[in-house]
């Protein structure tokens, strides 16, 4: 999942980005508004993490372009000042939550996983579509009721599809979505994730949890349960 | 006397009574003055008159034929010998001897009083030297042996002028001319009575003129009184109307007044919100950091623990005083606020939160339902109490409200676990929470229970009613 986190306070910018990265998540980083604001209408990113109190252009401003811009995904704000006012000028704004500073990154990292849940139409921190169980919370991947070991990539790939069960993710989407901005990609790499997760997911032959459509990307076709 | 009317109503009457009284009696006593100097000059022009019709021939005064018949003339002419009011007399008189030697009364014509006294003629006590003029009001000298009935004649003021001469070697003379005042003083008197009539007239005018100042004077200072206590009654902000230039000064100051007031409070209110945001994001930085200190080592130092339980002290203490200090600064003039609009904010904010809930927010408040509580203060109050009903909420939360006398009663209701049954009152003090789960600093009941009782309100938590049978959080809050 690729996060963007637009804070302009170093120590705590980087501090999310470090635990971020550590939760899977792909983060990307503004240090301003201006620059927040270009990335945020931009990229090709799952969810936002937005100050309010930043310079240049503040934090409700860069909300309002992102929906200007008919950019759904959501954002949390994050912010120092938890006056009702504020937060509800920022729920309008089109924000779907908020944290108020200080907070644990445990809080942080769970409601950005709710908000993606819940943006993908899921309730629960378990994605469940039989046989599968997907534990977002403790990163596990159950099969038949025995768990599958999967490698961080693997994980990510394979969470981003679930997430978007029924929907055609493109290659260059899940690339992004698992890489950051300036690293070294290869797309071929993604094949590789897929192949490797069609061997532990289904190793019959039988479910075909992941399809292919040539040129387009790939859909987890399984139903969802729960 | 602190009426205003009252002061200009006993003022203008005051002044208008000594200023009429004063300005009345002055020119009455110059108007008599003035009159009788006429008179006075009248019969000294009289005394010259007079003398040029008698001839002085060996110690008498005679008159030839012809100057008989002219004094004659001259004396009806001038009303000399009538009787009355405005009788004119004279006589010549030997000073010396006090002897009459002429008098103006026609002996063949005799008045009856006259007749009555006929051994003596009204005179006066009046001495004037040779060549000397003297002109004096005076009363008739009472004869020694007065008449058993006195003519009133003799009890009044006359103009009196003299001409004294003299004939060497025989004697000094005077000859003296009198008028009756009798019509000056009457005059007089009609005018102290039309200066009465024109006094009361003239109090009569003034308190018309004071009911008139009300209305068009005074009416000015009464919609500004209004006005004033439609801002006192929180009605109105400002002083808005146009008002006469002598109290645009005043409308200008207390206008500044209330602004500044205003102004003061929203200055408080951004000092404490920036210092918040300057103080929570380095409180941010360092709990990150120890956290990530915490996560890392294993054997966690025990000064980074001590470091973690300082920092959510601080962040505690931060957070309730930085609420306290916004609480207790409550305003003086407060226009009360429409609940709806703020509840139907925040329950499609708080309906974003809680999406996974799908919360049915049933709003029962009507649109004049209305409490005195600064528009900040209401968001907080309510955001932080329906952001509660909705953390505890299966999917229902119900606002509805009520008047009771001057309270507004607003009932808040969901269909949770409710309040502990032991003690539910605690929840109302800081720091306490009704579960770990969720976030939230357990200052969110607290601080609404500041905010309620600082404006004079009220807050309890109940249990709802049937169909709900969760929380109730019931308000009392001043309309």
């Amino acid at each position: 999942m690729r996060v963007l986190v637009v804070e302009d306070e170093n120590d705590i910018r980087e501090q999310i980005a470090e635990e971020l990265g550590a939760a899977g998540f792909v983060v990307d980083l503004a240090a301003d508004g201006i620059q927040g604001r270009y990335m945020a209408c931009e990229y090709p990113i799952d969810i936002a993490v937005i100050d309010l109190g930043l310079p240049e252009v503040n934090g409700i401003e860069i909300i309002e372009a992102v929906r200007a811009k008919g950019k759904d995904y959501p954002i949390l704000i994050l912010t120092a000042r938890g006056r009702w006012q504020n937060k509800v000028e920022g729920l309008e704004a089109g924000a779907d939550d908020y944290l108020v500073k200080p907070y644990h990154f445990e809080e942080l990292i769970a409601r950005l996983k709710a908000l993606l849940r819940r943006n993908n139409r899921w309730t629960q921190a378990s994605l469940v579509c039989d046989p599968i169980t997907l534990n977002t919370s403790e990163q596990r991947v159950i099969l038949h009721g025995e768990e599958v070991i999967l490698t961080a990539y693997e994980y990510k790939v394979l969470e981003h599809l679930i997430l978007h069960a029924g929907e055609v993710i493109s290659k260059t989407h899940l690339t992004e979505s698992l890489y950051a901005e300036d690293s070294d990609r290869d797309s071929n790499v993604i094949e590789v994730f897929i192949r490797r997760l069609r061997t532990k997911l289904d190793p019959d032959n039988t479910l075909k949890p992941i399809e292919t459509l040539r040129g387009r990307g790939y859909r987890f076709t399984l139903a969802r349960t729960a | 006397m602190n009426s205003l009317r009252a002061r200009q109503l006993v003022s203008t009457v005051g002044i208008m009574i000594v200023g009429i009284l004063i300005l009345g009696l002055t020119l009455n006593h110059y108007y008599k003055q003035s009159a009788v100097e006429e008179h006075l000059t009248k019969m000294s022009d009289y005394t010259d008159e007079l003398l040029g019709f008698f001839i002085f021939n060996r110690g008498k005064f005679v008159l030839d034929k012809d100057s008989q018949k002219s004094l004659k003339e001259f004396l009806r002419a001038n009303k000399f010998g009538a009787e009355g009011s405005d009788a004119v007399f004279a006589y010549l008189q030997d000073v010396s001897t006090k002897e009459l030697l002429w008098h103006s009364y026609d002996p063949h014509e005799p008045k009856e009083y006259l007749q009555k006294a006929k051994n003596y003629f009204l005179t006066f006590n009046v001495v004037s030297e040779p060549n000397e003029r003297n002109k004096n009001v005076l009363k008739p000298i009472i004869p020694e042996n007065p008449p058993p009935q006195m003519p009133s004649v003799f009890t009044k003021a006359h103009a009196v002028a003299s001409l004294g001469f003299n004939y060497r070697p025989y004697s000094d003379y005077q000859m003296v001319v009198a008028g009756n005042l009798q019509l000056v003083e009457h005059a007089n008197e009609q005018q102290l009575t039309l200066l009465m009539i024109l006094f009361f007239i003239s109090i009569l005018l003034v308190i018309v003129s004071q009911m008139a100042l009300s209305f068009w004077v005074v009416s000015p200072i009464q919609y500004f009184e209004e006005e004033v206590r439609d801002i006192e009654a929180g009605k109105q902000e400002f002083i808005a109307n146009p008002y006469p230039e002598e109290l645009v000064p005043v409308k200008n100051a207390i206008n500044a007044l209330l602004h500044y007031e205003k102004g003061q409070k929203q200055r408080y209110r951004d000092a404490l919100d920036d210092l918040a945001h300057s103080l929570k994001t380095p409180l941010a930085a360092m709990q990150g950091f120890v956290e990530q200190e915490q996560r890392r080592g294993q054997n966690c130092s025990p000064k980074i623990k001590s470091m973690a339980g300082q920092l959510e002290r601080m962040n505690d203490i931060i957070a309730h005083q930085l609420r306290r200090a916004v609480v207790h600064e409550q305003y003086a003039m407060i226009i009360p606020q429409a609940l709806q609009p703020v509840l139907k904010r925040l329950a499609n904010s708080l309906q974003k939160v809680y999406r996974d809930k799908n919360i049915e927010f049933a709003i029962n408040i009507s649109e004049d339902n209305k409490c005195r509580l600064e528009y900040d203060d209401l968001m907080e109050l309510f955001g932080n109490l329906m952001n509660n009903s909705c953390r505890f909420c299966e999917n229902v939360v119900a606002i509805s409200a009520s008047h009771d006398k001057d309270m507004l009663v607003i009932d808040i209701d969901d269909d949770g676990m409710g309040f502990p049954e032991s003690n539910p009152s605690k929840l109302l003090q800081r720091g306490i929470r009704a579960d770990s789960k969720t976030e939230g600093q357990g200052i969110g009941l607290a601080v609404s229970t500041e905010i309620v009782t600082s404006v004079g309100g009220k807050i309890e938590l109940l249990t709802s009613p049937p169909p709900y049978l969760g929380a109730r959080v019931r308000l009392c809050l001043p309309v």
